[in-house]
């Protein structure tokens, strides 16, 4: 089983590592690279706590090799928050109390991200649709979908935010 | 869990990948969104010694109209299969098809080529496919061969493709005149398993009467299965509540489900005959008012 080079940027930082091939992204981006905000749950690509950014589009971190970012720009949850100032979504989840343990949140803000950044709108069904990939075992749903579209109004205000 | 040891390669372009297919031999897999391969590696329902990943292959990645084929490269991801506004109106089962397809998260990378090639009972991909009478472009080193999807399907897991194949391309002849499709599927919860999926396309003649009619399901036998039966007794006839009855009654018996974690046996039969008169009638109302739910 040969190592494989692989380079990659995370969070705009570029990154350049010996992975053995069947090391999944999750685990390289917790443990090789110390971003533990993404989270590590289900394993079974079903949850979605582990969802970061794959070249601006939201994918399960858990179901991807780390050998597969070769090239690629990771974004994770660690890189919305710009100089101390939580990002729109995450003041959103605060004020909305869109979670209560925390588990899913990153995962749950990481694919909003995604989707409030596509260049369209959304309406309060397709937020639904789209946050179908990730689980919430807490508190329902009524909370995340509410700060999701309080962050939706946000960002519209201050004319979105592009990565 | 982590999957037992292989070794990777990410071959460049398609020639590169042949060459290794064809070196690599047995025990070695593609990895063409990973989204079905992976979870079985780290279930550790499958070993590799070898895992070709061949997502950098642009080449393999377009979605062309030409003359009256629709060409679809096997990387095309099932999100952009869901998005693409010429396949949404072209043919709207393809759409609806991919947007239930897991999870939105798990169609940014899982891929059209994936789907087909996997043939997991309930993929859903395949029974679109054999609807739309699809062809398959396969390439080795050798070249080239094309296969009908009628063919292309042989058992759980296994399609007519061998190692040191590579599926390329889709092929959808698109037909003139009046020609509607749909599909049509319950699963449990969300993003789970197909409790039962029913692809339909139907043509119907100046007289409103059915000209030619495909009929193909989800999840309820060991691969994608087309309903004969049931296809010839709604030819020649029109949209009526007997009709339907009878065409859904034989699809069901054409069917071979089976109890497991997701649903029972009978529930599978019971879902399948509502899917396949829904998608029946969907099908021919689009091919008769033609923009009829073009979702």
């Amino acid at each position: 089983m040969k190592k494989v080079k692989t380079s990659f940027k995370v969070i705009g930082k570029p990154v350049e590592l010996e992975l053995e091939p069947r090391r999944l992204l999750v685990s390289v981006l917790r443990e090789d690279l110390g971003l533990t905000g993404t989270h590590h749950a289900c394993d079974t690509t079903n949850c979605g706590a582990c969802t970061v950014l794959l070249d601006g589009k939201a994918v399960k971190s858990c179901t991807m090799l780390g050998a597969q970012v070769n090239n690629k720009q990771i974004l994770t949850i660690e890189g919305l928050a710009k100089e101390g100032n939580l990002h729109p979504l995450q003041k959103a989840f605060i004020e909305k109390q869109g979670l209560q343990c925390g588990f899913c949140t990153p995962g749950m803000i990481m694919t909003s991200y995604w989707m409030l950044n596509q260049n369209r709108d959304f309406n309060d069904e397709e937020i639904k649709k789209m946050l179908s990939g990730n689980l919430c075992r807490c508190t329902g749903y009524s909370g995340i979908v509410e700060s999701v579209k309080y962050a939706r109004d946000l960002m519209r205000k201050k004319g979105g935010d592009t990565e | 869990m982590y999957p037992r040891p292989f070794d990777y390669f990410s071959p460049k372009n398609l020639a590169e990948a042949l060459e290794l297919l064809q070196i690599l031999g047995a025990e070695t897999k593609i990895l063409a969104g990973g989204q079905s391969l992976i979870p079985s590696l780290k279930l550790r329902t499958l070993s590799l010694k070898n895992v070709v990943d061949i997502t950098g292959i642009k080449e393999l990645n377009y979605i062309r109209k030409e003359e009256n084929m629709l060409k679809i490269g096997a990387l095309t991801t099932t999100s952009i299969l869901e998005n693409d506004s010429e396949i949404a109106s072209l043919l709207p089962i393809l759409k609806e098809t991919a947007s239930q397809i897991a999870d939105p998260l798990v169609r940014n990378l899982g891929t059209v080529g994936g789907n087909l090639c996997h043939v997991g009972h309930a993929n859903d991909l395949p029974a679109t496919m054999l609807a739309l009478n699809a062809s398959f472009a396969i390439a080795s080193k050798k070249g080239t061969r094309t296969i009908h999807s009628d063919s292309f399907f042989l058992d759980k897991f296994k399609t007519v493709i061998k190692p040191d194949e590579v599926l390329t391309e889709i092929q959808i002849a698109l037909k003139e005149g009046r020609v509607g499709s749909a599909y049509r599927k319950v699963r449990k919860g969300s993003g789970g398993f197909a409790i039962a999926g029913a692809a339909a396309n139907v043509s119907v003649a100046d007289d409103n009467s059915v000209s030619e009619c495909r009929i193909a399901m989800t999840a309820v036998g060991p691969k994608p299965m087309r309903a004969e039966k049931a296809e010839q007794a709604f030819t020649g006839k029109t949209l009526e509540a007997a009709v339907l009855d009878n065409v859904a009654k034989l699809a069901v018996e054409a069917s071979k489900p089976v109890t497991d974690v997701t649903a029972s046996e009978e529930y599978r039969r019971k879902v399948l005959g509502i899917l396949v008169k829904d998608a029946l009638e969907v099908s021919y109302k689009r091919a008769v008012m033609g923009d009829y739910e073009k979702s």
